[in-house]
């Protein structure tokens, strides 16, 4: 009987709690490290953050460097994304009007990941090597749109928001920022200036 | 050089108050000014300079800085008239610059002129049903010598002749075009291939110096940033300089022009505006030239009710803001093995115009234009939506390798096509949302005609034809869908000999008041084939030619 079936997210659910403390387990010293970022967050003067909590801060970290990964090259936690977004988020930045829906947006996120773990939580303090897992059961939620545009954002804004750090974002995509150029602009067309005279 | 402009006192009237600075206004202006006439033009946004415009795309895509900020300027918008409009989240409906210059600032700078059957269509083709089909009042032979002043006065880089489809002209362009990249040369090959006629983009943004102004440095960032070379030819390059000069005009900047005013003769007295201090302000005119846009038009018109004009000043015909035609646009995009770096420089630099006039064996009416471009920078490419292919991931490993080989090997071919004249596709007051200054919200009403949609997959599937046929490695088409982006506010205050059918006659007079013309994107009565700005400026200098000849002999 196909209602014999359950659905998509109770069989998440029921295997997440089913598995629960064995991931705990498994997971412990990359559990410590996720918190130990979490407390490092935390433990900042009060001051250096404008418009985050730390949770939210330590949450967003651990989703954009899902999102844009550290491998051999650098990602969004390199780039500086969690820092970008406290700073254009707070009020009277370019865009605080964002602000709250982006709140609002991790929330859901949270909550999305609570369901799926089957007990409250964050994204944070899901162990590493679920956290990929996590992302994905919280994907089509309308909230990801938000958490991911900031993380493009501040992966590929001009550094003078606090984003793409040492323009990692740019070298990744292959941008240069000279805004002045000079034909040949690309590969095809390296032989059709011969009678532009000047370009 | 330092130009000494004039400031007029409000009591008194001035010869012409024009309201918007932008494509048709700033001609308006040059045209009104230099012709001996005292004028005043009224923008609502801050007069910004060269220097001010910045490669900054967070702040001028998504901070939304240039186009009026989202909390200042809500929109609403549905798809039809039985729905309830709702408040647009982030980039707005109705695109348009808030500043000196309008969004001739930030546009693109596609500048055909339209052919000579966009005159005449409504006759050759035959009626359609549920639309507002009609022909112009006039034709593209009256109207060429005005495209030529735009291609001088503007500034426009083309090859006259490069287009076998192109509408006879009686000089050449000033410039030649601009260097072709990477994604003309290869639309080039393959529309040959194909048997199609491919030509140089006409820009009107400079490749050599002129009129004292610079050439394109090719940063690239022209599609919603101002130009700080000065090598796009906005109206703040290139005709509002020309206007100060004369001593007789004078830009206000900060002007929210919120009614206009008659007198018990039903004749325009004066424009009631907000300053930069958000003080009410009212200059006294002899007469007033509205070119603010289809939209910022529909709402001044609608807001000046008065007993003589109840349904809203210049509405008998109950036609103003009806008629939108925002041209469609479809996406189909292409990937190489070798870079092609189209984020630098001009967006477009090659067209094909075989797929122009509309064709009864398609088996619906429209017509359109394609051209091969780039219009993403960095974080427009990598948000959902953006450059990527459709299917592409939108995190993890695989999203950032595939943003890596992506972003420098990818082009798209862009389909531009009519839109049919729909009555109930509109802008009007929304009736609960208000503006930061407490006058109702635009409100948009839009859904596309069938044959417009049909016309957007025709052009999509021309579009993906040429990529296969140029050698893309790859090739993805973004599916069709409804409009919900508008930059081209087209026809809501449409041009007409028949006043119980049109806002304003053939020479841009509001039919209900003598004093009273209206000159922009508003004034279409067919939307062309998705380039309008340099028919709108080719519209306003004859406008402006016969605004000045009507006030000389006593006419107005």
């Amino acid at each position: 009987m196909l209602s014999d079936i359950p659905s998509r997210r109770e069989f998440l659910s029921s295997t997440a709690v089913a598995f629960g403390s064995v991931w705990l387990a498994a997971n412990l010293p990359a559990l410590e490290a996720a918190g130990r970022y979490a407390a490092s967050m935390a433990g900042r003067p009060h001051a250096s953050f404008d418009f985050l909590t730390p949770e939210e801060a330590a949450d967003f970290d651990a989703i954009s460097a899902l999102i844009i990964p550290t491998d051999e090259t650098p990602g969004a936690r390199e780039a500086g994304v969690v820092h970008f977004a406290d700073r254009v988020l707070a009020p009277n930045s370019l865009l605080s009007h964002m602000g709250e829906p982006f709140r609002g947006s991790l929330a859901e996120l949270n909550a999305g990941v609570s369901r799926y773990v089957g007990g409250s939580t964050r994204f944070a303090k899901i162990p590493l090597d679920r956290q990929e897992a996590a992302l994905h059961s919280v994907e089509n939620l309308p909230g990801f749109g938000l958490v991911h545009m900031l993380t493009v954002m501040g992966m590929f804004c001009n550094p003078s928001y606090g984003g793409n750090q040492g323009k990692v974002g740019w070298a990744l995509l292959g941008f240069e920022d000279t805004y002045v150029y000079q034909p040949p602009f690309g590969y095809y067309d390296r032989d059709a200036h011969a009678s532009d005279g000047q370009g | 050089m330092m130009v000494h402009t004039p400031r007029y006192p409000t009591n008194k009237p001035v010869d012409f108050v024009v309201i918007g600075s932008g494509a048709a206004g700033g001609v308006i202006a040059k045209e009104l000014s230099t012709a001996g006439f005292h004028v005043v033009v009224l923008e609502q946004g801050p007069y910004l300079h060269q220097r001010d415009f910045k490669h900054d795309e967070l702040a001028c895509i998504f901070g939304l800085e240039n186009i009026g900020g989202p909390t200042k300027h809500p929109q609403t918008f549905r798809r039809s008239e039985s729905e309830k409009a709702e408040v647009a989240k982030g980039i707005p409906p109705l695109i348009y610059m808030h500043a000196v210059g309008g969004s001739s600032v930030h546009f693109t700078a596609n500048y055909w002129r339209f052919h000579e059957i966009d005159f005449v269509e409504r006759s050759k083709w035959g009626p359609i049903a549920g639309t507002g089909f009609a022909d112009w009042p006039i034709t593209y032979q009256e109207l060429e010598p005005y495209y030529t002043k735009v291609d001088w006065e503007i500034g426009v880089s083309g090859l006259a002749g490069a287009s076998p489809f192109d509408p006879p002209r009686t000089k050449p362009y000033p410039v030649p075009p601009l260097p072709v990249k990477s994604s003309g040369v290869l639309l080039e090959q393959g529309a040959k291939k194909l048997g199609l006629h491919p030509f140089p983009a006409p820009m009107a943004i400079l490749s050599h110096p002129h009129n004292g102004r610079n050439a394109c440095h090719h940063c690239g960032f022209c599609i919603l940033f101002g130009c700080e070379y000065g090598a796009k030819s906005s109206s703040l390059a290139s005709v509002i300089p020309v206007a100060e000069k004369t001593g007789r005009c004078e830009i206000r900047p900060n002007s929210t022009v919120h009614r206009i005013e008659v007198d018990k003769r039903g004749r325009v007295s004066q424009v009631v505006y907000w300053d930069v201090d958000r003080k009410e302000q009212a200059q006294r005119a002899k007469a007033v030239v509205l070119c603010a846009n289809g939209a910022e038009d529909t709402r001044l018109l609608l807001l000046s009710t008065s007993s003589q004009f109840p349904q809203g000043l210049a509405n008998s015909s109950g036609k103003v803001g009806r008629y939108l035609m925002p041209n469609g646009l479809t996406y189909a995009g292409g990937l190489w093995d070798q870079p092609l770096n189209e984020y630098k420089s001009v967006q477009v630099t090659r067209l094909v115009h075989d797929f122009y006039d509309a064709d009864p064996k398609r088996g619906f009416y429209g017509g359109g234009g394609i051209d091969a471009r780039f219009q993403y920078f960095p974080i427009l490419y990598s948000i959902a939506g953006g450059g990527l292919p459709p299917d592409a991931p939108l995190w993890g490993r695989e999203y950032k390798r595939m943003l890596a080989e992506y972003y420098t090997r990818t082009m798209y071919i862009n389909g531009h096509t009519t839109s049919l004249p729909v009555e109930t596709n509109s802008i009007s007051l929304d009736p609960e949302v208000k503006d930061a200054w407490g006058r109702p919200a635009l409100r948009c009403t839009y859904a596309d005609h069938p044959n417009d949609l049909a016309m957007m997959q025709f052009l999509q599937d021309r579009g993906m034809e040429i990529l296969e046929a140029a050698g893309a490695k790859r090739r993805w088409a973004y599916p069709v869908t409804e409009t919900t982006l508008i930059a081209h506010m087209l026809g809501t205050c449409r041009m007409g000999n028949d006043p119980r059918e049109s806002v304003v006659d053939r020479f841009h007079r509001a039919h209900d008041v003598p004093n009273l013309f209206i000159c922009d994107g508003s004034s279409f009565v067919t939307s062309g084939r998705g380039q309008p700005t340099m028919t709108i400026q080719a519209l306003a200098f004859r406008a402006g030619e016969h605004i000045a000849r009507f006030a000389k002999r006593g006419e107005i």
